[in-house]
């Protein structure tokens, strides 16, 4: 393989930012028909990279060579016409055209002057979902289509411009098992293809399913590149973080007291139905199901921030009424919602800002603001939960994704909730961040705080907590205590095939 | 906070400029001239900052303004009861015209930007209907009133001392009340704002009354310092307003803005106006040089926040 010239090849590329070198003498290549993982901490230097090679960043130093020919990068259009595609995590469609105009975007075949010439279109647009195994209708608005879907028609639209270096900033986050599994074959296809596959994901799993060789960044530096034939999962987090990964889940016994929250019955219209659970101090329950369970939903609803139609909601034996966030957190709940930056923070706003934006009703008198107070609170926040940031007064938007998410736990936290709900709270954050969430909720939950997890990581719900409940289609379609849950049984629930209570 | 320094800058620089090229710009006598023109649209701005900041547009406040003038003068305050009735119906109408467009756009999340538009045409036709389209007036008003629009405290106009107790109270309330905070929130990102316990429909609502509220102080301002007015008067003073708001670095998207800012643009178009009156430049060519302005503050503004991200 090294006797050929890599289709990229980026050597010493170093970017400085205010505060931060984000790059530093970073060596990196890929070649045809091969797939390359980047793996590393969130603020490790990943998008950075991935943002030189797609020209939305200019590197201070380091050369970029494009089948051996020194290139420079100015724009993201430049990228595209070398042959260089980005898949984001946000993808670039546009939501309200077709999937053949998306595939085809900006170069829809014409017949004469200035029409489309839609036979053609349809053949090159099917041609490139067939390449990635993929079919989809080509009629069908891209709005209607699952995520999954819409990568696939991301990636035809990169093939259709005849991209040779795909980079997929991970692509796996907002996905589900089976989605998962398909990717991984699209990507298999990309490289039998003879396409140069750059890979970022949080997901070790992923990486040894599908990668040739792992580069590992940490702190703004190439830390190794290794062939994935000669490297161990252990291996390769000890190089990011520089701890193992049973470390991750250490669980204590904690006493786990009466009931805290109590769901009677809860429905929502095509949503969820009869809803039962109960919540205990101290505890941790997981809320676990695939993509479709509505779990999210239900969180939701718990939390008021979506209308039911049945049922109530009891907390520490008190029903709440009709339920507002306002009242559910008054009544000491919290909420950790699943997508931090459009639910969980004002990214404007600086850290103290947001840590205080939940507890603020409490601090002060007449309405007037307790400035001093309230930077005493976020200091101890952001000092007990080590958030890294360069000053209180600092934007949320210029932390690390793990950063920010322990910026969200910390609102909470200061309003001394009795029940923490999270959605996802390790999405998209890398090793690292995650243990120190899973030793958060260790601490909160010694100190009596019972929490509700819903995590679409098995491994994760598992290791955390001390209950799951399993949800198919707006439905509870399992229980199962610490001792008796095994990822099989799990699955089972979670795609209807079974159905297993506790005794 | 770079950007909210730089109109500051930016004003030093022009007021030095101007200076040059002037010898009378600088003389007491025009200052306060400048201070004076500018105490009416400073008002206005400062209101329209917090729904701005809120994440809401209000273009209302022109027509709000006008009348408020029109009710402050058909009222006739001759004496002190009438001239307690004329402020107080004033400032009830403002009020009233931002509960409305607060509560129409907190419960049914209409757009802004057409709400506010279709209370500025129903607000411009009811002046027009309470006035039968024809010119108020009133002659010998109160003169404690009109002293609000006219009188002089030390060497400062009463309307310049008005402008500055708005600044200071509008900045104070921004910044050093839980309010302020929410506002700040609720434009910045209102679905974090919400799960996090705030209020978001009430603090838009709040931040309309600001707003109305100050549009009838600068009416109650007008009708005491002209005492005669035409029923369409105010309308446009929305886009001026709205221009001195994002001069000051307010972010149209919400979020981000300062009253410190709108006061700083509200000074920058006045001294403009003043230097290009000054050097002679017609009213024609100063639109025209506004328009420039306005759409270098706001392509500014995109540049900054494209560098960021």
């Amino acid at each position: 393989m090294n006797s050929k010239t890599p289709l990229l090849q980026m050597t010493c590329i170093s970017k400085h930012f205010p505060g931060v070198q984000a790059l530093q003498s970073v060596d990196f290549d890929v070649y045809a028909s091969e797939v390359h993982a980047l793996v590393g901490e969130n603020g490790a230097g990943k998008s950075t990279l991935i943002k030189i090679m797609g020209g939305a960043v200019s590197p201070d130093h380091g050369r970029i060579l494009l089948n051996g020919q020194e290139k420079r990068i100015n724009n993201p259009r430049e990228a595209i016409e070398l042959g260089i595609a980005v898949i984001h995590q946000e993808l670039m469609l546009v939501p309200q055209l077709s999937v053949v105009e998306n595939i085809l975007l900006g170069h829809l075949p014409q017949r004469g002057m200035s029409r489309v010439d839609w036979n053609a279109a349809r053949m090159q647009a099917r041609e490139g979902l067939s390449v990635l195994g993929v079919e989809i209708d080509l009629d069908v608005l891209v709005e209607d289509l699952s995520v999954a879907q819409q990568q696939a028609v991301e990636i035809a639209r990169a093939l259709s411009r005849q991209a040779q270096i795909f980079v997929m900033d991970e692509p796996t986050s907002a996905l589900a098992g089976r989605e998962v599994d398909n990717l991984l074959k699209t990507i298999e296809r990309l490289k039998v293809q003879g396409k140069g596959v750059v890979f970022i994901t949080h997901k070790l799993e992923e990486v040894f399913r599908v990668a040739d060789r792992i580069t590992i960044l940490r702190d703004g530096c190439k830390i190794d590149t290794l062939k994935r034939t000669e490297a161990k999962p252990d291996q390769i987090v000890n190089l990011m973080v520089g701890r193992s990964i049973e470390s991750l889940f250490l669980k204590e016994e904690v006493e786990i007291g009466g009931p805290v929250l109590e769901v009677r019955s809860l429905a929502r219209q095509g949503v969820f139905k009869s809803i039962s659970l109960t919540l205990r101090r101290g505890e941790i329950l997981g809320l676990v199901g695939l993509v479709g369970s509505r779990r999210s939903d239900l969180l939701r609803a718990i939390f008021g921030a979506d209308p039911v139609d049945a049922g109530e909601i009891l907390i520490e034996g008190r029903p709440i009424g009709k339920l507002s966030p306002d009242r559910v957190i008054n009544a000491g709940v919290a909420l950790v919602p699943e997508d931090r930056k459009r639910q969980g923070l004002v990214l404007d706003m600086c850290v103290a800002d947001n840590l205080t934006l939940a507890v603020l009703r409490r601090l002060g008198q007449f309405g007037l603001r307790d400035r001093g107070e309230e930077r005493a609170r976020a200091f101890e926040l952001t000092h007990n939960l080590a958030i890294a940031t360069p000053s209180l007064r600092t934007s949320v938007i210029n932390l690390s994704g793990g950063n920010q998410q322990k910026v969200v736990i910390g609102k909470w936290l200061a309003t001394s909730p009795r029940i923490l709900i999270l959605n996802e709270p390790t999405r998209g954050i890398d090793v690292g961040a995650k243990g120190e969430i899973y030793a958060i909720m260790r601490r909160l939950a010694q100190q009596g705080v019972a929490m509700l997890l819903s995590s679409s990581e098995l491994v994760e719900a598992l290791g955390v907590c001390d209950r799951i409940l399993v949800m198919h289609e707006g439905r509870i379609t399992g229980e199962f205590g610490r001792e008796e849950a095994t990822e099989e049984a799990i699955m089972a629930c979670a795609t209807g095939q079974a159905a297993h209570f506790t005794k | 906070m770079l950007r909210e320094n730089m109109i500051w800058v930016a004003l030093f620089v022009v007021v030095l400029l101007i200076a040059a090229a002037s010898p009378v710009f600088l003389s007491s006598q025009n200052i306060v001239n400048i201070l004076r023109q500018i105490s009416i649209l400073g008002v206005v701005a400062i209101g329209m900052t917090f729904p701005l900041i809120a994440g809401a547009f209000d273009l209302s406040v022109g027509a709000t303004m006008g009348f408020a003038t029109v009710v402050a003068i058909q009222f006739q305050p001759k004496d002190l009861p009438s001239a307690m009735g004329s402020l107080v119906a004033a400032l009830a109408l403002g009020i009233i015209v931002g509960i409305v467009n607060g509560w129409l756009i907190g419960i049914f999340k209409t757009n802004s930007v057409v709400t506010t538009i279709g209370t500025m045409y129903i607000v411009w036709g009811a002046t027009l209907i309470y006035t039968q389209s024809k010119h108020v007036w009133v002659f010998d008003m109160f003169p404690s009133m009109e002293a609000l629009g006219t009188g002089y405290v030390g060497p400062f106009p009463v309307p310049v001392l008005i402008l500055a107790a708005t600044a200071v109270l509008g900045h104070a309330v921004l910044n050093y009340t839980r309010f302020g905070r929410y506002v700040h929130a609720t434009g910045g990102n209102s679905e974090a704002a919400r799960l996090s316990g705030v209020n978001t429909a009430r603090t838009r609502l709040i931040a309309f009354i600001i707003s109305g509220a100050a549009a009838s102080i600068a009416g109650i301002i007008i009708a005491a310092r002209v005492k005669n007015v035409d029923p369409s008067f105010g309308i446009g003073y929305e886009f001026e307003g709205l221009t001195a708001v994002v001069l000051g670095g307010t972010s149209l998207l919400g979020g981000r803005g300062s009253v410190s800012g709108t006061v700083a643009g509200v000074l920058l178009l006045g001294v403009l106006a003043n230097a290009m009156t000054l050097l002679n430049i017609s009213f024609n060519y100063q639109l025209m040089i506004k328009g420039i302005i306005l759409i270098l503050a706001v392509a500014g503004d995109v540049i900054a926040r494209t560098r960021r991200g």
